[in-house]
């Protein structure tokens, strides 16, 4: 199994860091992971991305041109890239703060007002950790326990945010699941 | 028998190959005895310059390594680094200090490496035969100046000490000149005095020697000497610029 | 051996030290800032030396003389960079240093764009510097593999006292991945008899570009000519699916990761295709292409992250016309696209049978 995920957002979103949990979470569970941020002349035109590619034996290229799944936290997220994810594939969108661009029946989208929940749970900034979690919930992959463990880590230098951090990941996970069970 | 003076140990009897009345030679001697005095032959390492400056290499019993055209202030920083216990000093020409190699002079001093700059200042290019320098007096002639060096298209002649004693790491920085017994007396003891800089309070030197350059000028060894007191020392005035603080050897 | 999941620029830092680098030396430029930073906060801890040069020339040139003075020593940059540091490069052969050189490749000439490229394949293999000198130069394609051809790197240029060349692109340089780190080795500074130090008691180290007359200086390059051959052991390549392929993509690096991809792709699909990827690209391996049965062989691609092509040469060189070659590459920046990879290999194909 080899999975492709594209993570855009606007610079501040917090993309690089929802990347590396994942990519990270991939790791500690023993599989071949690349972490790809895009940089440069990619950062222009508002839009931010990190291309996470996972599998049990190897990962071949670090490019997805046709990810498994998008997490689009921004609208020029989506218009750039919702049009590349694989038929089959899945969009978890930040519909706080944009909406699909196109009209697909080949792919799952699962739209999260992730902002507003952020922002209802105490701060926006965890949006991007509300879109982990459902990330996980909805797609049953990697492991919650351990991104959770990872975040912490990631966050130990912020204990104001940890418990924030763990209710926005649960949260997320909550939506994810549910989202799951209603659709199948 | 009273021995008054005799041979440097550190310095080899060949012949150096150093033109007639060049002031290379003279330095390289100094260089040899103030080895010898300080008793640190064993541990010194001499980072040579491209151009006439590499021929000082092959006069004294001591460890050489040669650098590239201006880079001997970053080849030294890269061995004193490495070898923090040895004596460390780059043996420098005009052209190749103040011109081709000024970025690295500038920032080598300003980091305060722990190391010793020997700058001969001769005013024109040895080696290649002539050309202008960047220490290259104001209508001086030379075979890229022909009808003498312009100020307007040019510049003007660069003072190097006056330039590395006005940042803050340098600890010692002086100027001197070959040019009479007196005057080597003093070049010798600006050199022993930057060394033991270096040996106690590891700090950066930079000692300038207003040299002749009788090939170059295309005078005579005498005529040279006369060019470096009337025309280069009323352009580069002798002195102490810089010294360490509460210092009075 | 430790497992970490690291940046490329990261993981290349960190292995130079675990192989006794304890001098650094470099000047900022993307895409490999990384490497000086990484070194910067990672040499105070092994008691190693840092040094933020002020310009790539002197940087290389710190490098020299550490390298002279017996330390393991490393310096990097980017295209514009290597370019100021080929002075350097020249010096290291001529005088023979050891040292390694990381070339995060970007997009050219000049100045050009600051993400991954392949562009300067031929300034590292064949001409990094004037005078006629050469490198070995390795091309990793994974983080593991920049890990493991760094730690080597060390090894290669203390047995040659010459520069070794370590050719990645801004995609390696950026890519986060898991890495086994080789274990620490202790380097004694003193063990190189001809490093610089202060004579001591014995007779004194002239380490000189040597005797400048023309005898001397040709006895220099029939040496280093004898040495370039002795480099033919240490030829590394990855052949993958290329025993019955009637196909095969020529590629090293990143492009040839992407490849990888459009192998597993078309072998899935039935198509019987495969890669030979150049791990040493100097020394070339030459005998993977000219041992290939050329009435099998219908034709080669030959794929890089540079317009014009620059391996096709030496891919050429190695199949001697009995096999025809094309060539696919984006440039400027950008990657090599893995369906524009199939796209090309389709058309090749439809054109081999008509």
């Amino acid at each position: 199994m080899n999975r492709s995920i594209i993570i855009s957002g606007f610079g501040g979103q917090g993309v690089m860091l929802l990347g590396n949990l994942i990519g990270k979470t991939a790791f500690e569970l023993g599989k071949s992971v690349t972490i790809l941020p895009a940089y440069g002349n990619e950062q222009r035109g508002g839009t931010a991305n990190c291309t996470v590619v996972f599998a049990d034996d190897y990962v071949a290229s670090p490019v997805a041109e046709n990810p498994d799944i998008l997490c689009a936290l921004n609208q020029p997220s989506v218009d750039r890239f919702m049009s590349s994810i694989k038929p089959g594939g899945l969009m978890i969108i930040n519909s706080s703060m944009a909406t699909p661009c196109e009209t697909r029946d080949d792919i799952r989208i699962l739209s999260i007002e992730a902002d507003k929940l952020a922002t209802d749970l105490g701060s926006s900034k965890v949006a991007n950790i509300i879109i982990a979690g459902a990330f996980i919930g909805y797609t049953g992959t990697l492991s919650l326990e351990i991104l959770e463990r990872t975040l912490l880590e990631k966050s130990a230098s912020k204990p104001q945010y940890i418990e924030l951090n763990k209710k926005a990941l649960q949260m997320g996970y909550e939506i994810g699941c549910n989202h799951f069970k209603q659709e199948n | 028998m009273k021995t008054l003076y005799e041979h440097p140990k550190s310095l080899f009897t060949q012949a150096n190959r150093f033109c007639p009345g060049c002031s290379h030679a003279t330095v390289t001697k100094l260089i040899g005895e103030v080895i010898d005095e300080l008793g640190i032959e064993s541990k010194i390492i001499n980072v040579l310059a491209i151009g006439c400056a590499g021929l000082h290499g092959e006069c004294l019993n001591v460890d050489v390594f040669p650098a590239l055209h201006g880079r001997a202030p970053a080849a030294a920083t890269g061995i004193k680094r490495v070898r923090p216990d040895s004596i460390v000093y780059a043996y420098q020409g005009d052209g190749d200090l103040a011109s081709i190699g000024l970025c690295e002079t500038i920032h080598t001093a300003n980091r305060g490496e722990r190391f010793t700059t020997i700058f001969i200042n001769n005013a024109i290019y040895g080696m290649t035969g002539g050309q202008m320098a960047p220490t290259t007096l104001i209508g001086q002639k030379s075979t890229t100046s022909p009808n003498g060096r312009d100020a307007e298209t040019a510049g003007s002649p660069l003072k190097m000490c006056e330039l590395i004693s006005q940042l803050d790491a340098p600890q010692y920085v002086a100027r001197f000149a070959v040019n009479n017994v007196p005057n080597i007396l003093k070049t010798k003891a600006g050199i022993k005095k930057a060394f033991e800089i270096q040996m106690y309070n590891n700090g950066y030197a930079f000692v300038e020697i207003l040299s002749a350059c009788p090939t170059g000028l295309g005078m005579s060894p005498s005529a040279a000497i006369n060019f470096v007191e009337q025309k280069m020392m009323p352009v580069y005035p002798l002195g102490v610029f810089k010294e360490p603080k509460g210092d009075e050897k | 051996m430790d497992r970490a999941l690291m940046k490329g620029c990261e993981a290349i830092a960190e292995s130079a030290v675990r192989a006794g680098c304890r001098f650094y030396s470099g000047y900022p430029i993307t895409p490999q800032n990384e490497i000086p930073e990484y070194f910067a906060r990672r040499m105070p801890q092994v008691g190693g030396i840092f040094i933020q040069g002020e310009s790539e020339i002197a940087s290389a040139n710190m490098v020299i003389g550490a390298g002279m003075a017996g330390a393991r020593a490393m310096t990097s940059s980017s295209g514009p960079g290597i370019s100021l540091k080929s002075e350097a490069l020249s010096s290291m052969a001529a005088v023979g240093v050891p040292a390694v050189i990381c070339n995060a490749m970007r997009g050219g000439p000049g100045t050009g764009s600051i993400t991954h490229a392949q562009s300067d394949y031929l300034q590292a293999t064949k001409a990094s510097g004037h005078g006629g000198f050469q490198m070995i130069v390795l091309a990793p394609s994974t983080v593991q593999e920049a890990a493991d051809l760094t730690y080597m790197a060390f090894d290669l240029a203390d047995r040659d006292r010459n520069p070794v060349l370590l050719l990645i692109d801004g995609l390696i340089a950026a890519v986060t991945e898991p890495v086994n780190l080789p274990d620490f080795r202790e380097v004694d500074i003193n063990a190189k008899e001809w490093a610089v130090r202060g004579r001591g008691n014995g007779p004194r180290k002239l380490c000189s570009h040597g005797d400048p007359s023309e005898a001397a200086i040709e006895r220099q390059n029939l040496r280093m000519a004898a040495m370039i051959d002795t480099w033919q052991k240490d030829i590394m390549v990855e052949k993958y699916l290329v025993e019955d392929a009637e196909t095969i993509i020529a590629a090293y690096g990143t492009s040839a990761r992407i490849c990888h991809g459009v192998v597993d792709e078309l072998r899935a699909r039935g198509q019987k295709i495969g890669m030979i990827r150049p791990i040493t690209v100097n020394p070339f391996p030459y005998e993977a292409f000219e041992s290939l049965n050329h009435d099998l062989v219908r034709h080669i691609l030959v794929v890089e992250m540079t317009v014009p092509a620059q391996m096709v040469y030496d891919v050429k060189l190695g199949v001697c016309g009995r096999i025809p070659i094309s060539t696919y590459g984006r440039s400027g920046g950008m990657l090599v696209k893995h369906q524009e990879i199939i796209e090309k290999v389709e058309q090749l194909n439809r054109e081999v049978a008509e």
